[in-house]
């Protein structure tokens, strides 16, 4: 039933978009607004505007944006005049985002998902599967994460565009921490105040060989345990944008070296992201460093940070699945021994079962909504990744110092 | 006005999901015609659901679908069978247990393989826009199935559909014919919910055939004309879909019962005048 109702949902909201097309330019206008004080590097001031979310079902308005957006820079900028400007084609919006940055205005960057779907069940149109598929790269987050668009992109694949997965270039973790859910009531249960140096229980950690090509073929899904979910940390996302400019260097019409150059001042900023991002949870003493999440989104963040996930609502990798009372009544026990003032749950997702969960603890449990698998409106303060990284880090220090 | 209409199939995908669509859509078309006519109308509908434990299993033990769902297909048919013949309770009784039964078994064996239910969507939602060659082919055998086991079985179908007793009596066989029916039935719900879905699958199967039914009468004219109302749903859709940005498989089924009604509408009008005409002509 659930499905159903995302399902209408997800017509209802491209129905929606069609009829508000024009509310598309103010977004991208106030994206590249606040993208400047974010931004103080060089180039990637104007990216959030060409960054266009291809939400509408009418193409004018945002042809005529594209394209002043495409002529402004181009005399401050004196560059050569651009021959075929390549189009890069990008799955989920926060990647969108991240390619818009590295790309400037070296080609056009064209997004999938519009703000606030949820890119597990996202399920593109003709028409997007047709950009895709004219596209001169595709970028894809890959290791199934876009579950609703897998059969697109191998059909993307099939007919000979170049595809891009920053989960191949990446080192990834492997999912399914929720099997140690008793294991951590036994472990509370004994009384150990959990120890934050402990030995992450990711250590099994894949090597960019074991990625599957995105090209795999359909039946055989052996591969479901790699978690997708590789932005929540910015340190790591410099081995997918390193990767990236990679790829992007060999579409033609790109130029290569300006693609390194503007690949490593982006990489230079997740650095100084990471850094900050460190130096804003330091206000959280190393016992309260637990997170409950919607689902199992923010592995990468937890292992980055040392952070705990102590339990999500759903306790999967994919906001698709189910839980179970017996699961949800594990999570509020280990909720209440634990004292964890918030469960974290997601703009893309219903708050009703973290509700429940809330509920179902004795104490006051806060729920807090982090800007998990989708950049933010604007005025949210998420609406590049590198804002939505920082205003996680804000939300999860709020939360979990009390302040 | 042109570009409108082909924009859409410019790209490889649309016109694989074309081509998929349309070999889908046909094999449905005829074999749903007997549906609505034997009125197994409730059975398809919860055939297509029995097929998704099946494809759960296949996903786990990394079985082919195609294989897994049918066999899952033919257990539920059987299961069925069991209930008809062992209670005194109606075949709809049977069938509605054992569809619950079986979708509520799929769901939950996917919900136990945490760490990656995408399956699910794409099982009651299909994935027309990732319709591979290979699925073609597939299907493309599938019609040639369909449309030789109907040919053969023609007669003995008929007989089915009008009298058991006498379908007997003629020495047609109407068990085997039935079986026979149900296999072609459970291959075509198995060939397309890769395409369409589990749950939009019974919208191609019903649909056309429904609507043909409002405009001839005999069941070979039926099942062209149903094959075409089918067709008309795949191309209206991908259009639709293509320019409103919606859902492909969803826009196609619910196309499909759209047309059904719009030609109710033209039927019934078309009825009322001639009454009125008549009635005015009467006096």
């Amino acid at each position: 039933m659930r499905r159903i109702l995302t399902l209408v949902s997800v017509v209802a909201l491209g129905v929606g978009a069609a009829a508000c097309g024009s509310d598309d330019d103010q977004d991208a206008e106030g994206a590249a607004a606040t993208n400047t004080t974010a931004t103080p590097a060089t180039e990637p001031a104007e990216t959030a505007e060409t960054a266009e979310t291809t939400t509408g079902g009418d193409t004018e308005p945002d042809d005529d944006e594209t394209v002043t957006v495409e002529e402004e820079p181009a005399p401050t900028t004196t560059a050569a005049p651009p021959a075929e400007r390549a189009t890069i084609v990008v799955t989920t919006n926060i990647l969108g985002d991240v390619v818009s940055a590295v790309v400037g205005d070296l080609a056009d960057v064209e997004v999938i998902m519009p703000l606030g779907s949820d890119p597990h069940d996202f399920a593109p149109s003709v028409k997007q599967a047709a950009s895709m598929e004219e596209a001169d790269l595709l970028v894809v987050n890959g290791a199934n994460f876009e579950e609703g668009m897998l059969g697109v992109i191998d059909s993307v694949a099939d007919a000979g565009t170049p595809v891009f997965a920053f989960a191949d270039a990446m080192t990834l973790l492997e999912g399914g921490a929720h099997d140690d859910h008793s294991d951590h009531e036994g472990e509370k249960t004994e009384g150990d105040t959990h120890d934050h140096d402990h030995d992450h229980a990711h250590e099994d950690e894949k090597t960019e060989g074991d990625t599957h090509a995105e090209s795999d073929d359909h039946d055989g899904h052996d591969h479901g345990g790699l978690d997708p979910h590789l932005w929540t940390d910015p340190a790591r996302m410099t081995e997918g944008v390193t990767g990236l400019a990679t790829a992007l260097a060999a579409v033609e019409g790109i130029d290569a070296a300006a693609i390194e150059a503007q690949a490593a001042a982006y990489v230079a900023e997740l650095e100084t992201l990471d850094a900050e991002i460190e130096a804003a949870l330091a206000a959280i003493p190393a016992e309260s460093r637990v997170l409950v999440t919607n689902h199992e989104v923010f592995a990468y963040f937890a292992d980055r940070y040392g952070f705990e996930v102590v339990g999500a609502v759903v306790p999967s990798l994919t906001t698709s699945a189910e839980t179970s009372v017996r699961e949800l009544e594990e999570l509020a026990a280990v909720i209440e021994a634990e004292g964890i003032p918030a469960i974290f749950a997601e703009t893309t997702q219903s708050t009703e079962l973290a509700e429940a969960l809330a509920g179902e603890v004795g104490g006051e449990v806060a729920i807090v909504e982090l800007f998990t698998e989708s950049l933010g409106e604007p005025g949210s303060g998420a609406e590049t990744y590198i804002d939505l990284m920082r205003t996680n880090a804000e939300l999860i220090v709020a939360a979990l110092t009390g302040a | 006005m042109i570009d409108y209409l082909t924009d859409p199939f410019t790209s490889t995908i649309a016109q694989r999901a074309l081509v998929g669509g349309l070999v889908i859509a046909t094999i449905t078309a005829l074999i749903g015609t007997w549906v609505i006519v034997r009125g197994l109308a409730f059975l398809g509908d919860a055939l297509a659901h029995g097929v998704l434990p099946g494809l759960a299993i296949g996903v786990l033990w990394g079985i082919n679908l195609t294989l897994a769902g049918f066999v899952s297909a033919l257990a539920m048919v059987a299961g069925v069978n069991v209930v008809h013949r062992t209670t005194r309770l109606s075949d709809d009784t049977g069938i509605g247990l054992l569809f619950v039964g079986m979708l509520a078994l799929g769901v939950v064996i996917i919900s136990r393989n945490d760490t990656y239910a995408g399956d699910l969507t794409s099982f009651l939602f299909g994935d027309i826009l990732g319709v591979t060659r290979g699925d073609i082919v597939v299907g493309l055998v599938a019609l040639a199935i369909t449309i030789v086991g109907l040919t053969v079985g023609h007669r003995s179908f008929l007989a089915l559909a009008v009298n058991h007793e006498k379908a007997a009596a003629l020495g047609l066989r109407p068990g085997l014919a039935h079986a026979a029916m149900l296999a072609l039935l459970a291959m075509a719900v198995v060939v397309s919910f890769q395409v369409v879905g589990t749950l939009l699958v019974f919208g191609f199967l019903v649909a056309p055939a429904a609507t043909a039914v409002l405009v001839v009468r005999r069941i070979p004219r039926t099942m062209v004309v149903a094959v075409l109302f089918a067709w008309l749903s795949v191309v209206l859709g991908l259009i639709v879909s293509y320019h409103a940005d919606t859902a492909t498989s969803a826009t196609i089924a619910g196309l499909g019962v759209a047309i059904f009604f719009v030609v109710l509408a033209v039927v019934e009008i078309r009825s009322a005048v001639t009454h009125r005409s008549v009635a005015h002509a009467a006096p």
